[in-house]
């Protein structure tokens, strides 16, 4: 059959054979690239140290009219509910938030000096687990005098950018609030003066913090009624941007928290565009593809007579498809690696630029993009072998 | 395959002739392996059909071609090619050989698909014919007459129980023409095969078991 070979090669346009490599390039480096950019950034949308957001997000049930007049019942999450949010699968764990049963004035003071500043406030707990500090901080025990608290960074940004500058007061870093106390006024049941110490500062929960072992302990002591049930939930999920979660949140009339489900929308945006960028690659690839197959079809029309010729003699369609195969599967291979190099040197390039956002994000191996080229080239030739195939059968 | 048999053959394109005096067409035919046969007609008359017909190449007759009993319209695509690989070959009045390849290498492109011949019989074959010198030389600077014989050698480059050979020398003048029977001769009688030669009248000089007036 060398001759066979011989024969058909010699018809063979090997600058055809070049564009039809490029476009190839073209196409599956953007499909592949695609696809690897996905793999690498993923993490970052769902991982346990997630960049966008946390995987953390905060529900509560939607406010109206009615329920919200019925003053705590209306709006509460009955122990079955909460039961049935565990049990869902992207779930992980499931904690209530725990209101104050008493009422609290808080009063600033900077060492024992006070500072004459005090407002009414509130406190919240949710479990330890779900707070990000340091928890030797944290810690409670009953009949401690001193509290410690968490306040939202965006409460120091609202009284430094806000309040302070419109009240001639000094702007407050976060060293200097560290070493603030707060004079706990509380009343309820029972009245007494505890001091409140400022622990830091979180981004994930936006409330007054304390933690759960003392609001429980002080519910219990100064407040009117031990139990509230919750009004809110911060769930753990494995995956924020899970579209199961949207729809189930709607679904029961949940609201999640503002900011809590902006990471599911960049996920969603983020796969939407690198989808895009995967087909425009693979449509490139099938239109190389296509013209690969037409200037077959072309050669083999053009040499009809010598491919008529080769059937009168005795060689079968397979064996006068073969020189075919190796050509189409030669230039294939040779896209697929000219492919791989591109996409392997980009991906250095963008991890570089990405290298602060993927600390602690080892990226993983390259076997999955391997097996990805292996399959579009083993998927485009068997395609133009077939194809060819069927011409020359046809004659 | 020992027997072709031939009864109410017809080219479709003669199917309403009414003045069809043939001895083959609309007839009952048989040619026998370790026989020779001459189909004799003028141009026009289907001898090319008839050797197509034979060989596969096209199937617009009517009528019924058997070989060793079994209809040759039923054959698959893969059976023909195995007639053509090792029962039937043929010469055919086009030659269908190859301008990009050399003299050799069109022979060899069908000897290599059975062996047949050895590269040394093959060369003595073309010094006996006068082309020994022209072995390693392309084939599109041969002329008609040379690439008669080259056609005519790789007909004879594969196992076969019969020979086609489609007006074989047309172009060739008569020591050429003798040579080549002489080579053809030896060989149908070696492998014990038939053949079955057209001819416009220039006879192919081997003696013949049956001239057929087509």
């Amino acid at each position: 059959m060398r001759l066979v070979w011989k024969l058909i090669i010699k018809h063979i346009r090997f600058s055809q054979l070049a564009g039809f490599i490029l476009a190839n390039v073209a196409g599956v480096s953007i499909f592949l690239l695609g696809v690897q950019f996905y793999r690498d950034v993923s993490p970052l949308l769902s991982g346990s140290t997630s960049l966008i957001g946390d995987d953390y997000v905060i529900i509560s049930k939607k406010v109206n009219t009615i329920k919200s007049l019925n003053a705590r019942r209306g709006n509460v999450f009955s122990p079955e509910e909460i039961e049935e949010i565990r049990r869902l699968e992207f779930v992980d764990e499931v904690g209530a938030f725990r209101s104050a049963s008493f009422q609290l004035y808080g009063e600033v003071c900077l060492g024992e000096t006070s500072l004459e500043l005090g407002t009414d406030m509130f406190f919240e707990s949710v479990p330890d687990g779900f707070v990000d500090c340091d928890m030797d901080r944290w810690r409670y025990e009953e009949g401690q005098r001193t509290v410690p608290i968490i306040l939202p960074r965006s409460y120091l940004d609202l009284y430094n950018l806000a309040f302070a500058p419109a009240q001639g007061l000094p702007q407050i870093t976060e060293g200097m609030a560290a070493r603030m106390t707060l004079i706990l006024h509380i009343s309820g049941k029972k009245d007494d003066v505890l001091t409140g110490r400022l622990t830091g500062f979180t981004d994930r929960l936006n409330t007054i913090l304390v933690p759960d072992s003392f609001l429980k302990y002080a519910n219990s002591v100064y407040g009117y009624s031990p139990d509230v049930p919750p009004l809110r939930l911060i769930l753990k999920v494995n995956s924020i941007s899970d579209s199961e979660l949207t729809s189930f949140m709607s679904s029961k009339n949940y609201y999640v928290a503002e900011g809590s489900d902006s990471a599911s929308r960049v996920a969603v945006f983020l796969k939407t565009a690198v989808s895009i960028v995967s087909l425009v690659g693979l449509i490139i690839c099938a239109v190389s593809l296509f013209v690969l197959v037409l200037s077959t079809y072309l050669i083999v029309e053009k040499n009809l007579a010598m491919h008529e010729n080769l059937l009168r003699i005795g060689c079968s369609p397979l064996d006068m498809t073969k020189p075919y195969m190796a050509v189409t599967g030669t230039a294939n291979l040779i896209a697929c690696a000219l492919s791989l190099v591109l996409v392997i040197t980009a991906r250095s390039i963008y991890l570089d630029r990405l290298a602060a956002f993927l600390k602690g994000h080892p990226a993983d191996g390259l076997t999955e993009l391997y097996a990805v080229a292996a399959a579009v080239l083993i998927c485009s030739t068997a395609i133009a072998v077939i194809a060819v195939y069927r011409k020359i059968s046809s004659i | 395959m020992k027997r072709i048999e031939l009864s109410g053959v017809v080219p479709e394109v003669f199917r309403d002739a009414d003045d069809l005096s043939s001895g083959i067409w609309n007839k009952h035919v048989v040619f026998n392996k370790g026989k020779t046969y001459m189909i004799e007609a003028a141009s026009g008359k289907g001898k090319s059909s008839l050797c197509s017909y034979l060989y596969g190449i096209r199937h617009d007759y009517i009528g019924t071609i058997l070989f060793d009993g079994t209809d040759a319209a039923t054959l698959t695509r893969t059976q023909w090619r195995s007639v053509r690989r090792s029962s039937a070959s043929m010469m055919f009045q086009d030659l269908g050989l190859f301008n990009e390849l050399t003299v050799m290498d069109n022979i060899m492109i069908k000897n290599s698909m059975s062996g047949q011949l050895t590269r040394t019989e093959i060369l003595s074959m073309l010094e006996e014919l006068g082309i020994g010198a022209k072995a390693p030389v392309r084939l599109s600077g041969l002329s008609w007459g040379e690439k008669q014989r080259v056609a005519f050698i790789r007909a004879l480059a594969q196992p076969f129980d019969f020979i086609i050979l489609d007006e074989p020398v047309s172009h060739l003048d008569m020591d050429n023409a003798e040579a080549m029977a002489g080579i053809l001769s030896s060989e149908i009688r070696r492998r014990g095969a038939g053949a079955i030669v057209t001819s416009l009248g220039y006879t192919f000089p081997i003696t013949y078991d049956e001239t057929i007036a087509l």
